[in-house]
């Protein structure tokens, strides 16, 4: 087992180079552009002459490779430099921003638990009854509503029309993680778990469906056991690795969708801070934001397949075939 | 194999709503009502009403005008957007498949590294370096979405490569190129225009929220998007500037994720399978 998990950490690092240097060659080509803003930020005036010196002095006129690994080294070094428009720290300013997106994605996957599992099992167990189809066509709506309809949907319901729930999630004059409240909380994560929860029922659905046709659940109640007691002992026990899988697959959107999200809703958190930086042009925390949301979905990706040793005996089996990436 | 034979009634209706909606986006500038980008301050912020079904917007321009404009925006850039998609993607995975060795793998570490980014925030990255505009947008769409086109038809033409007809081919002195067009292809596309279908809602989707964020189509283009975060401030005073282009984007994703839905039951890959 540990020889499966070296090698998975060992496959990780050609991809973490991979995302640094992607992250970098983008950067790349906002170049002199980006000089031009550091500077009009700074309130001098531009000629081609400062511009110049100003790139010689960033070192930006140097070839493309020394550069990558000049900002490579800085990375791991924790030094990503500084925001063109407040001169603060990229990572410092990343960090303090991080943890009110991980609260939002947290408590947007809580929803979608709650939401899909009861929904999905009883659609499962109203196969084709009209409760089914209401939930599934209730599923395909959901699919088919941008996550900033959806937002601004909620927001017309219930802030403005019953005016039950506040439509900006921070409070005014505050930032960071004192900013937000469970109240504000609870419109950008529904927004969010409708998305999700849309395709976790759906699948659901189509485990427990798949699960109640296996010949051990007649066997269970041809003896008597209780149906209730078949699905919580039984079905739950063996869905747990497609929750999980489902987890992981709905990170990358999940991660996405905070950026919106948290823009609509001034949610303070990274998402809201890129968005803010690209219309500031503020190149460095744009840098810093695909970096680190490309790692952390790396991370999820790689303890979703590290949980799976453990929990599926069969994985353990098969763990010196060489698995390809889907 | 006929097209029409064994089509189900549901691939024909939604096939339909597919060709209608296409028509009214081509026939767009020819059948609005109002001038989409005419303003008149006098005419702002209508309720919705006979002359302007959908309402005016703050600067007095009709909404199902900008709606019905919109749709030519929005659907023709996301069938752009997916036709370079699978193209870029179908290309790499074939060549991957088909040489091997160094070639593979160098192809597919490749997409992995662009796989590991989350999809939306690759996008924003690259718009925001490119700068606004919708062809912009398409590009750094296609920059990250390629990948997953490019695994399928890898692995769709590893299968082909086994096969028989394929040596046969080689021994016949076919070509690479001609081997790769005339067998390989033909055989892959069926599952891989399934998966391009089924794409168009999703693509769709990560395009207007582009726009929605002002990284794609600019103001004053009617983009259904980009009117959504144009009149976002209006909600509460005329809600109708938003639901408008709202309701235009769920009914065509929807209408687009039946037809990919049907077009799958159709074409099942698992079905083709001996």
């Amino acid at each position: 087992m540990f020889n499966y998990i070296f090698r998975r950490l060992l496959q990780i690092i050609p991809i973490v180079l991979g995302i640094t240097f992607l992250s970098f060659t983008i950067m790349y080509f906002a170049g002199g552009n980006a000089v031009e803003i550091l500077l009009e930020n700074q309130g001098l005036a531009v000629s081609q002459e400062v511009l110049n010196q100003k790139i010689h002095e960033l070192g930006l006129d140097r070839p493309f490779l020394v550069q990558y690994f000049d900002w490579l080294i800085g990375f791991f070094s924790g030094d990503l430099g500084r925001s063109y428009v407040s001169g603060n720290d990229v990572f410092a300013v990343f960090t303090s921003k991080l943890p009110a997106t991980i609260i939002l994605t947290l408590i947007s996957l809580l929803l979608t638990l709650v939401i899909s599992i009861p929904l999905g099992i009883y659609s499962a167990l109203k196969h084709n009854k009209l409760a089914d189809y209401i939930i599934r066509a209730a599923t395909f709506i959901g699919n088919s509503l941008p996550n900033f309809f959806v937002a601004l949907l909620l927001i017309f319901i219930f802030a403005i029309s019953l005016g039950w729930l506040p439509a900006i999630s921070s409070k005014i004059g505050s930032s960071g993680l004192s900013s937000l409240s469970l109240k504000g909380a609870l419109l950008p994560s529904f927004t969010l778990a409708i998305a999700m929860s849309s395709k976790y029922i759906r699948q659901i659905r189509a485990l427990i469906l798949d699960e109640l046709s296996k010949d051990y659940i007649s066997g269970a109640k041809a003896r008597g056991i209780p149906k209730a007691s078949i699905l919580i002992k039984d079905v739950l026990k063996n869905s747990w690795l497609m929750i999980i899988t489902l987890l992981a697959l709905s990170a990358g959107d999940l991660l996405g969708g905070t950026a919106i999200i948290e823009t609509i809703f001034q949610w303070d958190g990274v998402g809201k801070l890129a968005v803010d930086a690209i219309e500031m042009r503020d190149y460095p925390i744009i840098q810093m934001y695909v970096v680190w949301m490309a790692f952390i979905y790396l991370f999820i990706n790689l303890i979703t397949d590290l949980s799976y040793v453990f929990i599926d005996p069969r994985v353990k089996l098969n763990m010196d075939r060489d698995d390809e990436r889907a | 194999m006929s097209v029409l034979k064994n089509t189900s009634p549901k691939l024909i209706v939604f096939s339909a709503a597919v060709i209608i909606l296409l028509i009214v986006a081509a026939l767009a500038p020819l059948i609005v009502p109002h001038d989409p980008y005419a303003q008149d301050l006098s005419q702002a912020l209508l309720n919705p009403n006979s002359a302007h079904l959908l309402g005016t917007d703050r600067f007095g321009r009709d909404i199902f005008a900008r709606v019905l404009m919109g749709a030519q925006t929005s659907i023709y850039s996301t069938l752009v957007l997916v036709f370079f998609t699978s193209v870029i993607g179908i290309f790499v995975g074939v060549a991957a498949a088909w040489f091997g060795g160094i070639i593979d793998s160098l192809l597919m570490r490749t997409s992995d590294v662009f796989l590991a980014f989350p999809a939306l925030i690759f996008a924003i990255a690259v718009a925001a370096v490119l700068g606004g505009g919708i062809q912009n947008a398409i590009l750094a769409l296609v920059a990250i979405s390629w990948p997953k086109y490019a695994r399928i038809a890898r692995s769709l033409s590893l299968e082909q490569k086994g096969e028989l007809y394929i040596s046969a081919a080689k021994v016949g002195g076919a070509s690479d190129f001609q081997i790769i067009f005339i067998e390989i292809l033909p055989n892959i596309i069926g599952p891989l225009l399934v998966t391009s279908v089924l794409d168009i809602g999703t693509m769709m989707m990560e395009l207007a929220a582009l726009s929605f964020l002002g990284l794609g189509a600019q103001p004053p283009i009617a983009e259904w998007g980009s009117m959504m975060s144009d009149n976002r401030n209006l909600l509460q005073i005329a809600p109708w500037t938003v639901f408008g282009p709202g309701l235009a984007i769920f009914i065509c994703i929807a209408i687009f994720n039946l037809f990919g839905d049907s077009l799958r039951d159709r074409i099942d890959p698992k079905r083709r399978k001996k």
